[in-house]
């Protein structure tokens, strides 16, 4: 089964490197993924051919940058099925799109008392700027807190939901958990009462559906180095129709229509929210890994990676004393675990002895680790690449540590 | 007790027996496991190292100039790493371990992997020592100064001007302070003018001998005129003498001033010899 994923490692030239005398068995993707050989080839050819600034010189260099960059803005409109490539903001990073809108949608929309709602297992990066936001502007924060399972409360979301809620922001998969979201129901009843939705897309959109039309989701941030791009890149998705009526991020460069002593007129979108030079190879290398994804079908794509969770879930629960944290309905990519007796931190070094890289601590996500009661957790995380052969890989080391420390 | 350079040659030697990173990390695992664990008081925050990505603690007394270090962590790995500095620091003198340059760590290989994890933790742990040691080092030479007070009834001129030419010429050895059995609320101007004529820039306060009744000093001098004014009685610790010098605030004469300065700055000294000479008998 699913012969065709057999090979993807070979596309990846990094997974042939050995660690500390293993060959490396890396699982510690919702970190940061790696490159495709077609995507370093891109970078490296726009530095050794047409590395020029975009958007400014009418030279055949950077003519050809900039066709090359907004190439890559429309291939991301594809990619999530925008309905325009004003829509597409390039940014950092998840974490800047968040920023930006919590700056930019709550310059224009957020008053005192107003309310902005997130929940208990979000990232710090879609928590602390709606905290911030809410701090600055006299708003309510309200966190929409999750069961033991690593689930939200749909049932406490609707008693949280106001007409003075203005936007909600949630993840479509935990980071630290794994948990796929219902997203569908939470942007209905978020509408319901005129609230914007953004959903953190990090940890979601290289393994789950990312339409954004279909979603009929306001907002949807995410980063290339998540998806097999370089890092420094990322993404904000935004409906027009907020866009329009949000002001400048950040000022300077590109994003200015005309400057007079009197005062500046702004670009249109998408210009309008990137100030300054952009990261040039970032869209470029996004583009490719866009090109690398296509030839999979993502059905086909997304139910290998469930097999694989699933084959890992089993094993790890074989284990004795091995603690898996939530237990949600739908799990994507992601498991956090800790056998007792040991700390997650040796665990994640005993495993790096054998070559296996995982993550280990409270993975930005510490309102979940004070849920769960613990400072953190050992966390395997998965991408097109992993094969069942990995997995055997890290259930073996976790018993070689097992046993290693007398446990 | 071996020197911390002894030490850490035994510690590269003992690495170098290891074959690879896997027996080092056992050897490590043994060295955590082998160490008491800290009771729940001694896991304290003040004593949790900051900026470790799992929770590690040093349980530090300073012993005359001495560290006396213990610790733990909930990490085995961290634990060992601990149990290393422990056995190269602890009982070791503060100033020896400030000097001690770290870079024997990269010798033993494998230190490497373990410094460079999030968080820094090796530096971390030994940011903690070096700040406490620094603490213990301070703290000696700050006890290792004598403490003399100077007593009259105003504390306005004679005993202030002990005070400033003590701390002003003998602050190598000598601490000093001065107070009154009953302060005038001011400094006399002659006296801060005498002082300034030699050099001294004063700008003392009139004290009672009440907020010193808590201090241990090592010599306490009654610098009044016996003969004319009825002198204080210091009634707290320390050696006392009695140094007689005519008040030069009977006369208001800047002349007056000058004498009694140059009085005390010349036997005064004499004193604190003396009591230098029979502590260190």
């Amino acid at each position: 089964m699913h012969k065709s994923f057999k090979n993807v490692k070979a596309d990846f030239p990094i997974l042939r490197v050995e660690v500390n005398g293993n060959p490396l068995v890396y699982l510690d993707n919702g970190a940061t993924t790696q490159k495709p050989q077609v995507v370093i080839d891109a970078i490296s050819r726009y530095y050794s051919s047409y590395n020029s600034n975009i958007h400014r010189g009418n030279h055949t260099l950077s003519m050809q940058a900039t066709d090359a960059h907004e190439s890559a803005r429309r291939k991301v409109r594809d990619f999530i099925n925008a309905a325009s490539e004003r829509e597409i903001i390039f940014t950092r990073g998840t974490t800047e799109s968040i920023n930006l809108v919590a700056f930019s949608f709550g310059e224009a929309f957020v008053q005192a008392g107003d309310e902005i709602i997130t929940t208990e297992m979000e990232h710090h990066s879609n928590f602390v700027p709606w905290q911030l936001l809410c701090q600055r502007k006299g708003a309510h924060f309200k966190v929409l807190p999750m069961d033991q399972n690593g689930e939200l409360d749909l049932a406490a979301f609707k008693s949280l939901l106001t007409e003075r809620t203005k936007l909600v922001a949630v993840t479509q998969v935990s980071n630290a958990l794994g948990t796929v979201n219902p997203l569908e129901k939470i942007i209905t009843l978020a509408h319901s009462v005129g609230a914007a939705v953004l959903v953190d897309g990090a940890q979601g959109v290289q393994h789950l559906a990312h339409d954004v039309r279909g979603m009929d989701v306001d907002f949807y941030a995410f980063s290339g180095h998540k998806m097999y791009a370089p890092t420094g890149i990322g993404v904000l998705y935004g409906k027009e129709k907020w866009l329009e009526q949000m002001p400048p991020y950040q000022s300077g460069g590109e994003m200015i229509e005309q400057v007079t002593i009197s005062g500046t007129t702004f670009n249109t979108l998408p210009f309008k929210f990137e100030a300054g030079t952009p990261n040039i190879e970032g869209p470029i290398g996004l583009a490719a890994a866009i090109d690398y994804l296509a030839q999979f079908d993502p059905t086909e794509l997304q139910t290998y990676e469930e097999d694989l969770l699933d084959y890992t879930m089993e094993r790890l629960g074989s284990i004795p004393e091995l603690t898996i944290y939530g237990n949600p309905k739908n799990r994507s990519s992601i498991v956090s675990f800790n056998v007792k007796g040991i700390q997650h931190y040796d665990m994640g070094m005993l495993l790096d002895l054998s070559g296996i890289a995982v993550r280990t601590g409270h993975h930005c996500a510490q309102p979940i680790m004070d849920k769960f009661g613990v400072p953190g957790t050992v966390r395997a995380s998965l991408a097109i690449y992993n094969t069942y052969e990995d997995m055997d890989a890290l259930i073996e080391g976790i018993l070689r540590a097992k046993k290693r420390l007398g446990k | 007790m071996r020197t911390i350079q002894e030490i850490q040659k035994q510690l590269i030697d003992d690495f170098s027996l290891l074959e690879n990173g896997n027996e080092k990390f056992d050897y490590l695992i043994d060295l955590g496991q082998s160490m008491p664990e800290l009771d729940t008081k001694q896991k304290s925050e003040a004593n949790l190292v900051k900026g470790c990505q799992s929770s590690v603690w040093f349980s530090i007394r300073c012993k005359e100039d001495k560290l006396f270090i213990e610790a733990d962590s909930d990490s085995l790995i961290v634990k060992g790493i601990a149990a290393v500095l422990v056995q190269l620091f602890s009982g070791q003198k503060a100033n020896e371990i400030l000097a001690t340059d770290i870079g024997f760590i990269e010798q033993i290989g494998l230190w490497r992997q373990l410094s460079s994890q999030r968080g820094n933790g090796l530096t971390a742990m030994l940011t903690h020592i070096r700040a406490s040691a620094e603490a213990c080092s301070e703290q000696k030479s700050a006890s290792k100064l004598n403490k003399v007070l100077f007593l009259c009834t105003g504390n306005s001129c004679r005993s202030q001007m002990a005070e400033a030419i003590i701390n002003a010429s003998h602050s190598d050895k000598w601490q000093a302070f001065s107070a009154g059995t009953h302060p005038a609320g001011y400094v006399h101007p002659k006296a801060i003018a005498a002082l300034q004529e030699i050099g001294i820039v004063h700008q003392g306060l009139s004290k009672s001998t009440n907020e010193f009744l808590g201090t241990e000093f090592d010599l306490v001098v009654t610098v009044c005129d016996s003969a004319n004014e009825e002198c204080p009685l210091w009634l707290g610790k320390g050696k006392r003498a009695h140094y007689s010098f005519p008040d030069p605030a009977l006369t208001d004469d800047m002349q007056a001033f000058r004498n009694v300065r140059d009085a005390i700055a010349l036997e005064i000294p004499t004193l604190l010899k003396a009591f230098e000479e029979k502590e260190t008998l």
